[in-house]
């Protein structure tokens, strides 16, 4: 007899996910510090020719960069939250229209990230679906995001999503460049 | 070095030498077969681009200039950024922010004089890193940043909330529609 045929679907014993918009006052910034370093692994596993910081020395060049785009007007993050523990976070900064481009305010997606348990499921869409919410309550249409070459796993997420390619960087250290990694 | 070129720094006040070089530029980037998101008509963009261009020279910004019998044929405008919080970059590194050579002197090395000239700058000044944004579908351009160690980094994709139809186009067409922006008539 094969039982296994009539077994309910498992059930994650996990509490739901939840997913929400944060204005800048109400963000306790160190809290991200945890997925922005699983970001920085994996963008370092996937380029591992490239030379990549520490996970310290990453966060205190990171962290200023967070307050400042944050403290433009308008801009926000998404936290993607399991029972209480952070699983994700986007943060979008409001930027002026374009100088070159014909374009309205920008909103520029710094970063998106999902905790590695937890990604392939549709978090990530369900973080950027409340991320456009937001856009289109703010009256924003032009939106700009990069993900690193080679990540093909988030092209195809904002492929799906509409998103074109618009500008490729590139990136040189000189042959000859002698300092190295300090940890902070 | 290209014969006949020199290359020399620009001051602010000489700004306006490479308005008609920003234009050429702008042209070049517009008629790109990959080109999706419309760029402002020059006479609208170069204002713009002239004030980000002298708040940067403000700082450690600078801009080098590539002359024929004094006349500007070339410049690159080079910023000078804090630390890359990803890559390793020590506390400071550069971003090419413009590259343009006037379209009678493409092919001739008045870009690749240009880069040297700016690597030497940012040698002298201890800059190790430098990253380049390049528009999609620029093939020669990014050909000849691959050529001198240029590697791929991150890609910038241009998208509208919830799948719309891209909002830059939009806008352009209602701009085509009411004879605005790059469609207004020809002034008097």
């Amino acid at each position: 007899m094969n039982l296994a045929a009539s077994d309910p679907a498992p059930v994650d014993p996990r509490p739901p996910c939840t997913v929400e918009i944060v204005q800048p006052a109400e963000l306790d910034l160190d809290t991200l510090e945890p997925l922005w370093a699983s970001l920085l692994a994996h963008h370092a596993a996937l380029r591992p020719e490239l030379p990549a910081r520490s996970r310290a020395g990453s966060w205190a060049r990171r962290r200023p960069q967070y307050e400042r785009w944050l403290a433009s007007p308008g801009s926000f993050a998404v936290l993607a939250r399991r029972g209480p523990g952070l699983v994700g976070y986007a943060l979008v900064e409001i930027q002026e229209p374009d100088e070159t481009f014909v374009t309205g305010p920008i909103a520029e997606v710094h970063t998106l990230v999902v905790a590695p348990s937890e990604r392939g499921a549709g978090l990530g869409s369900a973080v950027m679906d409340t991320v456009d919410a937001e856009l289109d309550r703010l009256g924003v249409a032009d939106v700009l995001l990069d993900y690193l070459a080679g990540n093909d796993a988030a092209a195809r997420v904002y492929e799906r999503r509409g998103f074109v390619p618009f500008v490729n960087a590139l990136y040189r250290r000189r042959q000859t460049a002698t300092a190295t990694e300090e940890d902070a | 070095m290209p014969d006949g070129i020199t290359i020399e720094m620009l001051g602010p006040q000489n700004i306006d030498e490479v308005g008609p070089l920003w234009k050429a530029l702008l042209d070049h980037i517009a008629a790109l077969p990959e080109a999706l998101v419309p760029v402002r008509p020059s006479d609208e963009s170069w204002p713009l681009e002239r004030a980000v261009m002298l708040e940067a020279l403000k700082g450690d910004a600078f801009v080098l200039v590539a002359r024929r019998e004094g006349k500007a044929i070339g410049y690159l405008f080079a910023i000078i950024e804090g630390p890359d919080p990803v890559w390793y970059t020590g506390d400071t590194h550069a971003e090419l922010g413009h590259l343009s050579v006037a379209g009678p002197e493409r092919g001739n090395g008045v870009g690749s004089a240009l880069l040297d000239a700016m690597d030497e700058e940012l040698a002298r000044r201890g800059v190790e890193d430098v990253e380049i944004g390049v528009d999609t579908g620029n093939v020669v351009a990014a050909n000849l940043y691959e050529s001198r160690g240029y590697r791929p980094d991150f890609r910038l994709f241009y998208g509208s909330p919830g799948n719309k139809p891209w909002a830059c186009l939009r806008r352009e067409e209602e701009d085509r529609k009411a004879g605005r922006g790059r469609f207004a008539p020809p002034g008097p």
